[in-house]
């Protein structure tokens, strides 16, 4: 590529940069700005629900008219929180943040690319993202508010203005905002995809694909199909509450009013909604599982455990995520018929999730294991992936959700799937890919201390959640006060709020490391953590075009950490084989 | 004042963390090594903190469980709900088992295979045969939970619905009100476009069976006796929640969904078992707006005759609500 | 990117690395995926346009009673004017793999040709929607909304009576608005009209007396988004949603046809040795055609 002929600018290299590398930072420093906001909003409304409708200190970090006279947060704000932290959670963190970066850094390093295969649809998959943010935000300082229906705004909550303020002005910019998600989502999604099947270098044929690109053409193919749903279910949902359209809302009487709309049934809006809404979660998860399979594998200086069964198990994950959805709408009063179906396919995914544990258990066993900071969040991960994924199959039977669902069962559920597991796996890849994106190493102890700090802290916030939903509390209650039954949990839910405040703490360890060590962080080589891919054979120097001379041809797997008969622990991909050595 | 001492305790933490950090820099390069390498001490330290998880963490998970057990909800009151019960012990018993399993194993193998220089990892890239047993075994175990689970379900949505009393439940911002469908368990037809002054529920006075109707505030349900709930909305989607009966159903504005139960402890009992300030309740589980967290209406479950005394004493709907 | 396209052992299997799989390059294997994504949103709304239908079959307004219309003749052609749409998007469908096949030959000037007829097929569609659009917000022979919100039509018999003409004004003069009282008079002097409900039962006329003074709300004429005489609102709604949505995409299309046409003008895609740019415009134009069968058959035929 004859990149090295043009001549960059301020503007070219760091902001209209269409260099996969570079996208890939702005991705993820935009996704850890979007994370502070975020987690800053789970810790303002964790010390409301400790000290219901008492003042805080935290809430100076809110706009004026969010808090009543006594300086205490005002309960549609609440849960106009509530609705952000979700929505930026798992769209701008957990999937822009996840994906964007690591798709965008590793996949064409890792298949022996000079770049996408469309650094300009690239770029602009970025700037579509930014601009949904910059709209996103934008909501915040809204009169009215931001959306407050939930990140999974039902209609006719969040249709009608009347309902709750946040459903005016800061639903529509949530609208519009996710509009341009899903393009900017799309346009990476296309180039992921057709950069995997057109540009992999000599040899590297798919067989020899390295666990994590295997998992980002997965979630990409995912988001492609999932994705315009959720563009077409957010339209007709923009057209009910502009153009008095009805297909959503029916039969109903606002505030005194009676509404025209008749014939429109909110549980279609469910259905289009969680069609895209469950394989949303696997894409942010399974980017986090290709990440942990290979920081596992290079630490554990070993090859990954079953990788045919591995590429299964994905494929088999990403081909059950589009049969489950229902499981989400349990409780709709759906002919009872198909919550049986929903309930079989959605114990059944748990299949090849399992598969994935022992595999990474099978890993682990008779390994060398070298605990970089990266590794300790891998095994995070594998943890988190245990407990969530099993208190998935309580929610996912259809008699037990009867009691569970919409409770703080499911809020521990998913965010230690998503919250724990898929953002450790997020801090491993940043850990582990650090000094390839910066050509510095980040700094160890401070490493140490996060992972543990974060480990502890978690787990203090999620696991108590789990009895508060067997006693019955919904989740999105302002305040657990106003019921004598869950009078005794207050102190339950002050245990999860010191946990939660101290987490946030601990991050600020993260975030000092990060941004102290691209700067001042001792230089790392070019293969520091003397893994096997392709992207450790390039220079730590970081060139338009990736290698300065010719591709590398690759002649053997990623995973040959260990091998007999060969003279170190590791063997890159790019390395002929040895006379007489025969390839896994 | 408070915002200035958190900004200055902030910039000296990162000042004091940048100190540090510059430090053992500066060590590295005396020492002349690196500090960033991961040492078999690193190594040692991590793997004897991954080991002593296994207590510490296990330990909390099972101090959760006992001091917070009498804090979960009494055993079901209703014949269904004792059938969620026990499948929810049955698959509680599941995870918790493949839980204090995986979790310790994973631990510990973090501790055990901690890296040391001299060590070599094992070649061991795959084996088929552990691949069809972890894959059999966890699908056979599923699918008898799949079975029990979907016989359990289909239980509690197909309830005997001949004998049961039909009430309805309505629901709006911010409130529940509750219809009996009166001698003739047949509810009156309503519409959202009926709804006029103090015929709240949108009732069709012109239907003939709406004159025994008896709208509520508090329902009053019989022991033992099936109860069928009609579940209508007025504005937004919310959602009954009766978690002593193991009762839900989501309350959609244009649709029509229901609920059919059987309560089997009456209120009384309740109160000797969980306490003189023991009422059943009925929750709104769906955000459905500002006041989402404070929508309830009480539920008691009576004898029967109590039960017959308190509907009698009720005005029907035909006395209430003038015709048109 | 050149170098990783070139074949440096012509004996690989394409699969190996160092090759391309689908023997398409990366810029038309992107237009495959992104039509792809088209798909499932519009698959996303034909599904919610069924789920709605079908939750409403019994009141649905039959589509031949509807589509009735061909401009400049009178009198009633039920369905053949979008019959004739649809030939005309699918000839220019067959003028646009013309106009690749020729691209493949370089031929520039029957290039254009082909690319000129599909472009002037695809503004003949786009104006016989607008034409569509036109008159079916005008509207027909006018409804009545009862106070259930249901709509119900005039009859005479078996035939459909038009209440502009029950109103003696003429339907195509300026802008009219009718009250239920004024309509019950003109209604009530007529013995043989009556009423024909939502589900397509009739009533006679001392019935239908009864019915429009108690339950009678509104003359509907014409179409918006909010309610329709044609029937229930979600009937509208679904047909200037999906068909605008789809007609959006042919807009799309004809921009993209017209810089497509410039550029083969100038000579760009001579110079640059391949018109395969054609061909990747060409895959978006059979989508949008293959859009219109679906939405023809499931709108308009079902």
């Amino acid at each position: 590529m004859s990149d090295h002929h043009h001549k960059e600018t301020f503007i070219t290299k760091y902001i209209f940069s269409t260099d996969h590398k570079m996208i890939a930072k702005q991705f993820l420093i935009t996704g850890m700005f979007m994370a502070v906001i975020g987690m800053l909003m789970s810790a303002i409304f964790r010390v409301q629900l400790a000290n219901p409708g008492e003042a805080s200190v935290l809430y100076n970090l809110l706009p004026g008219g969010w808090l009543n006279e006594d300086g205490g947060l005002n309960p549609d704000k609440y849960l106009a929180l509530v609705t952000m932290h979700g929505t930026i959670l798992v769209f701008w963190v957990l999937t822009a943040g996840l994906s964007g970066t690591f798709a965008n850094f590793l996949i064409p390093l890792q298949i022996g690319a000079r770049d996408m295969a469309s650094g300009f649809i690239n770029m602009l998959s970025y700037w579509f993202f930014f601009l949904a943010t910059v709209v996103l935000l934008s909501s915040l300082f809204v009169e009215s508010g931001p959306a407050s229906g939930g990140w999974t705004i039902y209609p006719p909550l969040s249709a009608l203005p009347q309902a709750i303020p946040g459903s005016g002005t800061g639903m529509t910019l949530w609208l519009y905002s996710i509009t341009l998600f899903v393009v900017g989502s799309l346009l990476g999604g296309l180039n992921y995809i057709v950069t995997i099947l057109n540009l992999r270098t000599k040899g590297m044929s798919m067989q020899r694909l390295p666990l994590t690109v295997w998992a980002l053409l997965i979630t990409a193919i995912l988001g492609v199909l999932s994705f315009p749903v959720l563009l077409s279910c957010g339209l007709l949902l923009l057209f009910d509450r502009s153009f008095g359209t009805s297909f959503y809302l029916s039969d109903i009487i606002i505030n005194g009013e009676v509404l025209h709309n008749v014939g429109g049934s909110p549980i279609l809006f469910e259905h289009l909604f969680w069609f895209l809404g469950h394989p949303e979660v696997y894409i942010i998860l399974l980017p986090a599982l290709g990440i942990v399979s290979e920081v596992i594998a290079v630490n554990s200086r070993k090859p990954i455990f079953g990788y045919k069964a591995m590429v299964g198990a994905l494929l088999l994950i990403a081909f059950l995520s589009f049969i489950v959805w229902g499981h989400h709408m349990f409780m709709t009063g759906m002919n009872p018929f198909l919550g049986s179906v929903f309930t079989f396919t959605t114990l059944l995914i748990a299949i090849p999730s399992a598969v994935k544990v022992f595999n990474y258990l099978a890993t682990l066993w008779r390994a060398n294991i070298r605990f970089t900071p990266a590794m300790l969040f891998a095994i995070g991960t594998v943890s988190a992936f245990i407990t969530g994924g099993l208190t998935g199959l309580i929610l996912g039977d259809s008699a037990l959700d009867i009691n569970v669902h919409d409770t703080y069962f499911v809020v521990g559920h998913f965010h230690i799937v998503m919250g724990l597991s898929a953002i450790y796996g997020m801090f491993a890849g940043v850990y582990h890919w650090f000094p390839k994106m910066y050509g510095k190493m980040m700094n160890k102890s401070l490493g140490y201390l996060h992972f543990w700090g974060t480990f502890i802290c978690a787990y203090g916030v999620f696991f108590p959640m789990h009895f508060l939903g067997l006693a019955g509390l919904p989740r999105r209650y302002y305040t657990n006060s106003s019921f004598p039954m869950f009078d005794g949990l207050a102190d339950i839910n002050e245990i999860i709020t010191f946990f939660a405040l101290a987490g946030a703490i601990v991050q600020a360890l993260f975030l000092f490391n990060f941004f102290y060590s691209i700067f001042k962080g001792t230089k790392a080589s070019a293969n520091p953590w003397k893994a096997n891919t392709l992207e450790w054979t390039t220079p730590v120097e970081r060139i338009h075009g990736n290698w300065p001379g010719d591709l590398p041809v690759v002649t053997r797997w990623a995973y040959d950490y260990s091998k007999p008969g060969m003279d170190e622990d590791y063997v890159m991909q790019n390395v002929p084989l040895k006379d007489g050595e025969e390839e896994h | 004042m408070t915002n200035l001492l958190i900004a200055l305790v902030v910039i000296l933490t990162i000042a004091a963390l940048v100190q540090l950090v510059r430090v053992n820099e500066l060590l590295s390069e005396i020492t002349n090594t690196d500090t960033n390498e991961v040492t078999d001490e690193d190594n040692n330290k991590n793997g004897i903190f991954f080991l002593l998880t296994i207590p510490l963490f296990l330990g909390f998970v099972v101090w959760q469980m006992v001091t917070w057990d009498h804090l979960l909800l009494p055993p079901a009151s209703s014949v269904h709900g004792a059938e969620i019960d026990s499948l929810m012990k049955v698959s509680m018993t599941l995870i918790l088992i493949v839980f204090f399993a995986l979790t310790p194993m994973l631990f510990f193998f973090a501790y055990k295979y901690r890296g040391k220089k001299e060590k070599k990892a094992y070649f061991f890239s795959h084996n088929n045969k552990l691949e069809v047993v972890w894959t059999v075994v966890p699908t056979i175990i599923l699918t008898a939970l799949i079975i029990y689970g979907l016989r359990t379900w289909d239980r509690a949505m197909n309830p005997d619905l001949a004998k049961s009393t039909v009430i309805e439940v309505y629901s709006k911002q911010f409130d529940w009100t509750a219809r009996y469908s009166g001698a003739d368990n047949i509810l009156g037809e309503s519409s959202y476009l009926l709804v006029e002054g103090k015929n709240v529920l949108g009732v069709d006075m012109l239907d003939e069976n709406s004159g025994d109707d008896v709208v509520v505030r508090e329902v009053h349900l019989p022991v033992n006796k099936p109860v069928l709930l009609k579940f209508r909305s007025r504005d937004v989607i919310h959602s009954a929640f009766l978690p002593h009966f193991r009762v839900q159903m989501n309350c959609v504005p244009g649709l029509s969904t229901q609920f059919g139960f059987t309560p089997t402890k009456t209120t009384t009992q309740m109160k000797e078992s969980e306490g003189e300030d023991f009422e059943y309740v009925l929750l709104c589980n769906k955000i459905c707006g500002a006041a989402h967290f404070n929508m309830q209406m009480k539920f008691i479950v009576e004898s029967e005759e109590d039960y017959n005394k308190w509907i009698n004493s009720q005005k029907k709907l035909k006395n209430t609500l003038t015709l048109k | 990117m050149a170098d990783n396209l070139i074949q440096n052992d012509m004996n690989a299997p394409a699969w190996l690395g160092g090759d391309v799989p689908y023997k398409a390059s990366y810029g038309k294997l992107m237009m495959w995926f992104f039509l792809i994504t088209d798909t499932l949103t519009f698959s996303a709304f034909l599904t919610a346009y069924g789920f709605s239908r079908f939750k409403y079959q019994d009141i649905w307004p039959v589509p031949e009673d509807v589509f009735t219309h061909f401009p400049f003749l009178h009198g009633e052609h039920p369905l053949l004017f979008v019959a004739l749409m649809t030939f005309i998007l699918i000839m220019s469908s067959v003028t646009m793999v013309l106009a690749v096949n020729y691209g493949h030959k370089k031929e520039k000037n029957k290039v254009i040709l082909w690319l000129s007829l599909t472009i002037i097929g695809g503004i003949m569609f786009l104006s016989s929607q607008a034409w569509e659009w036109g008159h079916f917000i005008h509207g027909d022979s006018g409804g009545i909304q009862l106070k259930n919100t249901e709509v119900v039509h005039v009859y005479n018999s078996n035939n459909r009576s038009s209440i502009y003409e029950i109103m003696n004004v003429d339907s195509h003069d300026g802008h009219h608005h009718f009250e239920v009282e004024e309509f019950i008079e003109k209604f009530s002097a007529d013995q043989d009209l009556g009423i024909r409900l939502a589900d397509r039962t009739f009533l006679n006329h001392s019935e239908s007396l009864v019915l429009l003074e108690e339950k009678g709300n509104a003359i509907l004429l014409g179409a918006n988004l909010k309610n329709n005489e044609y029937g229930q609102s979600l009937f509208a709604d679904y047909f200037f949603f999906i068909t605008g949505f789809h007609g959006f995409h042919v807009f799309s299309g004809v921009v993209l046809l017209i810089i497509l046409l410039i550029n083969t003008i100038k000579g760009t895609y001579e110079k640059r040795g391949h018109y395969e740019m054609v061909e990747k415009i060409g895959l978006y134009w059979h989508f949008v055609d293959l859009v219109w069968v679906f939405v023809f058959t499931f709108f308009y035929l079902v």
